[in-house]
């Protein structure tokens, strides 16, 4: 399957994620609580853009299946935005600010493909975050202290819901298909994004 | 005067009147409508509808989050209205595979290209299609019972709550934005012009 060998060749990436000082933060629950408040601030901004990407998705879709499948994605970035509403709140995170240097480079890239590239090059930009996020609550979970402020976090992605959402975007990848040399291109630049993320979340310390 | 919802109706009366009273409405009303004339209608509007799904998937690029969710419940029912037809295409002897008329195709076109505007503008004329389908599928239901679980379909009270609502986020960007009033009126205008074609689609006259 095209989804997991992308996965594969990125799976370096993927390992520099979960060993960043800022997602084994999460784990520990020794990372700063600004800098959580940084990321969930950004990654507001993140899922809004992921939301409009999908809707050009719908808009674009080929073909009545991938258009059903784009729509039920959505629905979950939708549900995912509420519930960061609540967070937002209860982390006391003003969403009023504006887009980091590592975050709107990210919404840019993938706002560009959803609307100027096919929605098979959209699917293969947007399943790095799905399945990245999905991976690293599983890695995450048996390590993680029960009583890090941010277990909350680990147990949302390594959730099988979650795992579901990753893995509905990733048939899509593989049914929509397409070019595997640009498929890669747009992946590995999408996981190269989420750690320059997680980077820039440390730093605003 | 302030342009809203209802005065957007008051001042195109008689466009108004062209898109949501048509013979073909009457007659599904009176039980007269040949199926046939139904089914060639139906036909374009399975086509309409599809192009309308993909039209709010570009309308939501240009929303407010906070629109996100009413938008994406939008796709959805439309999404759904497509499985209705599926469901219903062989008893009522409708084919999915045809070529839309040219009213229907320059209508799709028109919708597709309304939806990138400005979104007080994009949410104006998409608001038109559902509050006049459901003025003028409200006009033909109470008749005789032929025709009345299709008219009962588009006459309901879940899509006319959802008008509704779709009416308090247009009111809310028409007052925002007064600059858009001439260009949402247009859009609304256009709309109607549209809508009263589509009804000869049925090939009535």
């Amino acid at each position: 399957m095209i989804s997991s060998r992308l996965w594969s060749r990125c799976r370096p990436i993927a390992e520099q994620c979960r060993d960043h000082p800022f997602v084994q933060g999460i784990a520990s629950g020794r990372l700063e609580r600004p800098a959580f408040q940084h990321y969930v601030a950004q990654d507001a901004f993140f899922l809004e853009a992921f939301a409009r990407a999908y809707a050009l998705c719908v808009a674009r879709a080929p073909d009545r299946e991938s258009m059903r499948a784009f729509k039920g994605l959505l629905d979950a970035v939708d549900d995912e935005l509420e519930l960061h509403r609540s967070y937002a709140e209860r982390w006391e995170v003003d969403l009023v600010g504006a887009p980091a240097e590592a975050t709107s480079a990210y919404t840019d890239f993938l706002l560009r493909v959803a609307s100027l590239e096919s929605p098979a090059h959209a699917a293969a930009a947007m399943a790095p975050c799905m399945r990245l996020y999905a991976w690293l609550g599983q890695q995450l979970k048996p390590v993680a202290l029960r009583d890090s402020p941010y277990y909350e976090w680990v147990e949302t992605y390594s959730s099988d819901e979650f795992d579901a959402y990753a893995a509905a975007l990733e048939a899509l990848v593989d049914r929509l298909a397409g070019d595997e040399a640009a498929l890669y291109s747009h992946y590995s630049t999408a996981m190269r994004l989420e750690l320059a993320f997680f980077e820039s979340s440390l730093a605003s310390r | 005067m302030s342009l809203t919802t209802a005065t957007l109706i008051e001042r195109n009366a008689e466009l108004w009147d062209a898109a949501t009273r048509h013979e073909f409405l009457d007659r599904v009303r009176d039980g007269t409508l040949p199926v046939a004339a139904l089914s060639r209608w139906m036909e374009q509007d399975y086509l309409f509808v599809a192009g309308l799904t993909r039209a709010w998937g570009r309308l939501l690029v240009g929303a407010p989050p906070a629109d996100f969710r009413l938008i994406a419940a939008g796709i959805g029912a439309f999404s759904d209205e497509l499985g209705w037809f599926e469901e219903r295409a062989a008893s009522l002897a409708v084919r999915l595979d045809r070529e839309p008329l040219p009213e229907a195709s320059t209508y799709i076109k028109d919708l597709a290209d309304l939806a990138t505007r400005p979104y007080a503008v994009a949410i104006t004329g998409l608001w038109a299609v559902e509050v006049a389908y459901l003025d003028a599928w409200q006009g033909a239901s109470g008749g005789d019972e032929r025709f009345s679980d299709v008219v009962e379909h588009w006459a309901n009270a879940e899509f006319a709550a959802f008008v509704a609502e779709l009416a308090v986020v247009v009111d809310h960007e028409l007052a925002a934005s007064p600059e858009h009033h001439r260009a949402a009126e247009d859009a609304f205008a256009a709309v109607l012009s549209h809508e009263a074609l589509f009804w000869g689609l049925a090939g009535l006259d």
